[in-house]
C-alpha cells in the first residue's frame, strides 16, 4: 500500500479550480442542453406551425402561400364532412371510454377476488394490450368479414334455435347478418369494439396495481362497523379508494381513443358515408394524402385543444382532491 | 497528513446565514469532532473542507495551501458519509477499488471491455486488487469482497465505507454522522474501532456528529457549533468541567447539566429564590449556576438546592433521582451511587450541596463567570 | 390452504373464460387462418389445424407449372409465401433498426437531461422542468402534419432519419427518468465526485446502473410502442418498402392482395405479432410494469 501514495502523487493531474456550485450549474445547463433543443423543435416549434399554417390556404411543393384568416375554422364547423368528423370522433370516445373502463375495473375486481388463475387471466387480457393493432385490425376485419368470417359464420349456427325470438337475430338470419365494418349504421360501433377489445386489460392493470394500494385494514374495519354485502364495501371502500386510479384510467383511455388511427385507415378509410371519419384520419387524409396543409393544420390545432382540455381537466380534477384523500 | 485551517468562513443561502464567520484550525493527526445540534451549519463546514459546496466568504486550507475552488477529487480527502453511500451495482471490492481505478487507471483503461486489453492495464489493476484486498483484511470485512452492499447489515456496509476511504491513504478522513445509521450496540462498537482506525493511521479525523457521547469518546478536540458559530473548541474534559457557555455546558453531557436560576445581589453574594447559596460572583454578575449531576451531594443541612424526590432511575451502577426544586423550572436531576438505592423514596425532600469549584456560573449574555465561596463567617452575619 | 367448491369463485371463473374466449378469438383466428389451405378458409372448415392436406398453387399453375409440382403443404405456403411476396425479413429488420435506434437515442438524450433535472443546481431549472411537463401534455401523432411538413423541407422523408428522429426526446422518458434519479442519495453523487468522477461518469457509472430497473420498464414501453406503430411510418415512408417497418409491410400486404391470399396474410400478422407476444409470455412482470409505466405518475 506504501507505493500507492507515490504513485497517486506521480501522476501529473489537471487541477480543476472553479467553485462546486458553478461547476454543477454549467453541468446542468451542457447536460439539459441537447433535450432541451429537441424539445423546442420537435414538439413545441410543430404547434406554432401547425396554429401558422391553420390560417393559410399552403400545400406542399407551391411557392406562394395566402392568409385566409380564420377560413379554415369556418369550414370546418360549417362543412357537413367535418361535422361528421367531430361526431364520429365524439361519438367513437363516448363509446370506448366507458366500456373500457369498466370492463377493466370489472375484470380487476374479478380477479383479485379468485383464489386460483389470477396471473392466468391476467396474461390473456393482457395480451391485446401487446399486440399489433394494425395486424389485429386485420385479423378483426377478416374476423367480421361477411362471408368468410367466424363472427358470422357462429351467428349463422344460432339461426333456427330460440334465439329467434330476437327479433335483430330473427332478421339477420333472413336477410343475412350485417356487414359490420361496411354498414354504415355499424362501423363505428364495430371499431370502437375493436378499441375496447384492445384497450381495456390496460385499464385492468392499472385497477389491479390501484387496487393493492387499498390497504386492508380498511375492510376490517367495515366488516366490525356492520358492511355485510359486497356491494356496500365496494361503494364505501374501495370505488373511493379507487378515485385517483380512475381519473388517470379515464384520462388515458379518453386521450388514445382520440388518436385512434390504425383500425380507421386500414378498415373503413373513414367510411361508410364518413361514419368513421375520425379526426387523426382527418388529418392524415386531408393533410397529407390531398395536400390540403392548411385544413389539416386546422384540424390539428382543434384536436391539440380537445387533448389539453382534457389534461387540464385531469390536472385539475387530481388537485382538487374532493373525494379522496 | 496535514493540518487543516478554516479562516473566517462564512455561508449564506440568500438571506440565512448559515455559517457566520468560523475560524478553526486541526492539527495534524487530530481527532476533531464538530458536534451541534441538527442545523448548526457543522455538515456544511464539512461539506465545505471536501469541496462539495464553496464558501460565500474565507479560505480553507489543507497542509498550508488554500484549497479554495480545488475540485473535491483532488483535495486528497476521504470522506465516509451518513447513508455509506456505497455504489448499489457494484460488490464490495469494487467499491472499494473505485476511488483507486479513478485515479490509477487513464480514461481509456476504465472502458469496459476494450480498456483492460490496453498496455499497463493488467498490472494496475493487479495491484489495485492486493490494495483492496489488504484494506478488507484490515477492516475484517475480506470475507464479503464478492457481496454487493445490499446483501450486507448495517455495520458491515459501514466497514465497506471505511475501507473505500482507506485504501485512497488521504492525507485527512471526513466523516459525516457516520454511526447514525446503526443500532445501538453496534455504534458503541464502531466508536471504539474508528477511534483505534485514526491512532493507527496517524491521519488527521474530521468527525461531525449530533451526538455529544460519539465526540466525547473519541475526540482529541471538540468543537462546538450552534446556530453558524463556532461556541467553544477544547478537549472533552475542558468542555464537561469548563463550559464556556451556558449552550454548551447543556449540549454536552448526559444527563444534562442542572441550570439553577439565580440572583445577584450588589454585594456580589449569590442567592436562589432569596435564600443564600454561600457563593459569591467572582466579577460579572451571575444568572444561572450549572452543576452536574455527580456534583451534587446530599446534605442533612445548608444545602442551596432543596427539592421533593419525584423519579428515581435506577441503572445498577448509579442511582438518578430527580427533584422537583423550588425556583427551578426543570426537574433537578442528582447522581447517587449504587449503595443509596432503598434509602431515597418518592416523596423524600432532599437537601443538596456542591463543592463550589465544580460549579460554574453563567452571566447575562450566557457566557461562564467566576464563581467562589463565601466564607463560612460571612454568611453567619 | 385448501380450496372448497364455492359458487362464487365459479361463477367468477365463468364470466371470465367468456371473456378471456373473446379476447382471444381474434389470436385464434390469425393461427388457425395462417395454418389453412384457401379452401378451407372459404369454406370455413378444417378444424383448429387446418387438414394440412396437399393442394395446387395457384400462381404456380398459372406460371405453367405440372399440377404435381405444384402440390404444398398449406402451412408452408402461407408462411413461405409471407416471405417471399415481401421483403419480410427486410420489414423486420427496419423495425429492429428503428426501435433500438429510438431508443438508444432516447436515452441518450433523457438520462443526462433527467440528472440534471433532478440532482443538479442550474439556472433555469424549474423553467426546464414545467417545458417538460407541458411537453408530456402533447401527443407526438396530433402534431405529426407539422413534423411530417418540416420533415419534408429538409428532404428527409423516405428514410431512416424520419423514421427516428420526432422520437428521439421522450418528455415521458425524462419525465420518468428524473422521478427514478430523485430517489438516488445525494451522498451517493457527492461520494462519487469524492471519488474522483466527473458529472457524465457519474451519470453512466452511477445513475445509470441504479436505474436499470427504470430503465428497462422504459425500453420496454419504449420498444412495444415504436415496434406497432403504424401511423407515424404510414406518412413519412411512401412506396419504398425498403424503408417498411413491419406493420406497413403488413398493410401493403392487405392493400395488394385479393380474397385468397387470407392464408399468407395471417401468417405474416402472426410473424409480426409472435416477437412481442412471445417476449412478454416470458417476462410477463417486466412487461406489464413497463407498458402500465405510464401510470406511475
Amino acid at each position: 500500500m506504501s507505493d500507492a501514495a507515490s504513485l497517486s502523487h506521480a501522476v501529473p493531474k489537471q487541477q480543476r479550480i472553479a467553485r462546486p456550485e458553478r461547476r454543477q450549474a454549467r453541468a446542468g445547463i451542457v447536460l439539459f442542453a441537447p433535450a432541451f433543443v429537441l424539445l423546442i423543435l420537435i414538439l413545441i416549434v410543430p404547434v406554432v406551425v401547425a396554429g401558422i399554417l391553420s390560417m393559410t390556404d399552403y400545400t406542399l411543393g407551391r411557392p406562394s402561400i395566402d392568409w385566409v384568416g380564420l377560413r379554415n375554422y369556418v369550414d370546418i364547423f360549417t362543412g357537413s364532412s367535418y361535422r361528421k368528423m367531430i361526431v364520429a370522433t365524439v361519438l367513437y370516445v363516448v363509446l370506448v371510454v366507458p366500456a373500457s373502463v369498466f370492463l377493466g375495473l370489472g375484470a380487476a375486481l374479478l380477479i383479485r377476488s379468485l383464489n386460483v388463475g389470477q396471473s392466468f387471466y391476467k396474461t390473456i387480457y393482457f395480451l391485446p394490450v401487446m399486440a399489433s393493432l394494425l395486424a389485429m385490425a386485420i385479423v378483426w376485419e377478416f374476423a367480421l368479414h361477411p362471408t368468410l368470417g367466424i363472427v358470422n359464420r357462429t351467428l349463422a349456427m344460432g339461426c333456427g334455435t330460440p334465439l329467434e325470438w330476437w327479433p335483430w337475430f330473427a332478421r339477420g338470419c333472413a336477410e343475412g347478418f350485417p356487414l359490420w365494418l361496411g354498414d354504415r349504421d355499424y362501423a363505428l360501433y364495430t371499431l370502437a369494439f375493436i378499441g375496447v377489445w384492445q384497450s381495456f386489460g390496460f385499464n385492468m392493470v392499472l385497477y389491479l396495481a390501484g387496487l393493492t394500494s387499498v390497504p386492508s385494514d380498511l375492510y376490517g374495519a367495515a366488516s366490525m362497523d356492520g358492511v355485510k354485502s359486497g356491494w356496500e364495501r365496494f361503494r364505501l371502500i374501495t370505488w373511493p379508494m379507487l378515485g385517483p386510479t380512475t381519473v388517470f384510467v379515464v384520462t388515458i383511455t379518453m386521450i388514445r381513443s382520440f388518436q385512434v388511427f390504425d383500425t380507421v385507415e386500414a378498415l373503413t378509410h373513414g367510411g361508410p358515408a364518413k361514419s368513421t371519419y375520425v379526426m387523426i384520419y382527418a388529418i392524415y387524409e386531408k393533410g397529407i394524402a390531398q395536400n390540403l396543409v392548411g385544413l389539416g393544420a386546422a384540424i390539428t390545432i382543434l384536436f391539440l385543444a380537445f387533448v389539453m382540455l382534457i389534461s387540464v381537466a385531469q390536472r385539475r380534477f387530481v388537485e382538487r382532491k374532493v373525494h379522496y384523500q | 497528513m496535514a493540518t487543516i485551517q478554516f479562516r473566517d468562513i462564512r455561508k449564506s443561502f440568500g438571506d440565512t446565514d448559515v455559517l457566520k464567520g468560523v475560524g478553526l484550525d486541526v492539527a495534524d493527526g487530530e481527532f476533531l469532532s464538530l458536534v451541534g445540534p441538527s442545523g448548526c451549519g457543522k455538515s456544511t463546514l464539512l461539506r465545505i473542507l471536501a469541496g462539495l459546496e464553496s464558501q460565500t466568504s474565507g479560505s480553507v486550507m489543507i497542509g498550508g495551501k488554500p484549497v479554495d475552488g480545488l475540485h473535491a477529487a483532488d483535495r486528497d480527502l476521504a470522506m465516509v458519509f451518513q447513508s455509506y453511500a456505497l455504489y448499489p451495482h457494484l460488490t464490495v471490492a469494487e467499491n472499494i477499488a473505485v476511488p483507486l481505478t479513478m485515479r490509477r487507471l487513464s480514461r481509456a483503461q476504465r472502458l469496459p471491455l476494450v480498456g483492460r486489453l490496453l498496455p499497463g492495464c493488467k498490472a494496475t489493476r493487479t495491484e489495485i486488487g492486493t490494495t483492496v484486498r489488504e484494506a478488507a483484511e484490515m477492516l475484517d470485512i475480506a470475507h464479503l469482497l464478492d457481496r454487493k452492499p445490499g446483501q450486507l447489515s448495517g455495520g458491515q456496509r459501514q466497514r465497506v465505507a471505511v475501507g473505500r476511504a482507506l485504501v485512497r491513504e488521504p492525507s485527512a478522513f471526513l466523516l459525516d454522522e457516520p454511526l447514525s445509521n446503526l443500532d445501538a450496540k453496534m455504534r458503541v462498537h464502531m466508536r471504539a474501532e474508528i477511534a483505534q482506525l485514526n491512532r493507527s493511521l496517524g491521519a488527521t479525523f474530521v468527525y461531525v456528529t449530533h451526538d455529544q457521547a460519539e465526540a466525547m469518546t473519541m475526540s482529541d478536540r471538540i468543537a462546538v457549533m450552534m446556530e453558524g458559530e463556532l461556541l467553544q473548541v477544547g478537549t472533552p474534559d475542558a468542555l464537561y468541567d469548563h463550559p464556556q457557555d451556558i449552550r454548551v455546558a447543556q449540549f454536552i453531557g448526559s444527563p444534562a447539566i442542572n441550570i439553577l436560576p439565580v440572583d445577584t445581589d450588589a454585594s456580589g453574594a449569590i442567592h436562589m429564590c432569596d435564600m443564600a447559596t454561600g457563593l459569591r460572583a467572582g466579577g460579572t454578575p451571575i444568572e444561572h449556576l450549572g452543576v452536574r449531576p455527580e456534583a451534587l451531594i446530599p446534605c442533612d443541612e445548608d444545602g442551596f438546592v432543596v427539592g421533593r424526590v419525584r423519579l428515581i432511575e435506577n441503572l445498577g451502577s448509579d442511582l438518578f433521582v430527580q427533584l422537583d426544586a423550588a425556583g427551578v423550572p426543570l426537574p433537578v436531576t442528582v447522581r447517587l451511587p449504587s449503595e443509596a438505592r432503598g434509602r431515597v423514596k418518592l416523596r423524600d425532600v432532599m437537601q443538596l450541596t456542591a463543592d463550589p469549584a465544580r460549579i460554574c456560573g453563567f452571566d447575562v449574555a450566557g457566557k461562564a463567570a467566576p464563581v467562589v465561596a463565601i466564607e463560612k463567617v460571612a454568611s453567619h452575619v | 390452504m385448501t380450496y372448497r367448491f364455492s359458487t362464487r369463485q365459479t361463477l367468477a371463473h365463468v364470466v371470465l373464460i367468456l371473456g378471456a374466449v373473446i379476447v382471444l378469438l381474434p389470436f385464434y383466428v390469425m393461427i388457425s387462418t395462417s395454418l389453412k389451405s384457401p379452401a378451407e378458409i372459404a369454406t370455413g372448415t378444417g378444424g383448429v389445424f387446418g387438414s394440412q392436406a396437399l393442394f395446387a398453387d395457384q400462381t404456380c399453375l398459372t406460371l405453367g407449372g405440372s399440377k404435381a409440382d405444384c402440390l404444398v403443404r398449406p402451412v408452408l405456403d402461407n408462411y413461405t409465401k409471407a416471405f417471399t411476396e415481401a421483403p419480410m425479413w427486410r420489414y423486420l429488420l427496419n423495425g429492429v433498426i428503428v426501435t433500438l435506434s429510438i431508443f438508444a437515442l432516447q436515452t441518450l438524450v433523457a438520462v443526462p437531461a433527467a440528472y440534471a433535472l433532478a440532482k443538479l443546481r442550474f439556472w433555469g431549472r424549474d423553467a426546464a422542468f414545467a417545458l417538460v411537463l407541458f411537453c408530456l401534455l402533447i401527443p407526438v401523432h396530433a402534431i405529426a402534419l407539422p413534423l411530417y411538413l418540416m420533415l419534408a423541407k429538409l428532404g428527409l422523408t423516405n428514410s431512416y432519419a424520419a423514421l427516428i428522429l420526432p422520437w428521439t426526446v421522450s418528455a415521458f422518458g425524462i419525465f420518468l427518468m428524473r422521478q427514478f434519479f430523485m430517489t438516488v442519495p445525494d451522498d451517493l453523487i457527492d461520494a462519487a465526485r469524492m471519488d474522483g468522477m466527473g458529472e457524465f461518469a457519474i451519470i453512466w457509472r452511477v445513475m445509470l446502473p441504479t436505474a436499470i430497473p427504470a430503465l428497462l420498464a422504459f425500453a420496454i414501453f419504449s420498444v412495444v410502442a415504436h415496434w406497432n406503430d403504424y401511423f407515424w411510418p404510414r406518412i413519412v415512408i411512401t412506396g419504398d418498402r425498403s424503408l417498411f417497418t413491419p406493420p406497413l409491410g403488413l398493410r401493403e400486404f392487405k392493400g395488394d392482395l385479393g380474397g385468397d391470399f387470407y392464408g399468407p396474410m395471417m401468417a405474416s400478422a402472426t410473424i409480426i405479432a409472435v416477437p412481442l407476444v412471445v417476449a412478454f409470455l416470458l417476462a410477463q412482470r417486466r412487461f406489464i410494469d413497463g407498458i402500465t409505466l405510464s401510470g406511475m405518475k
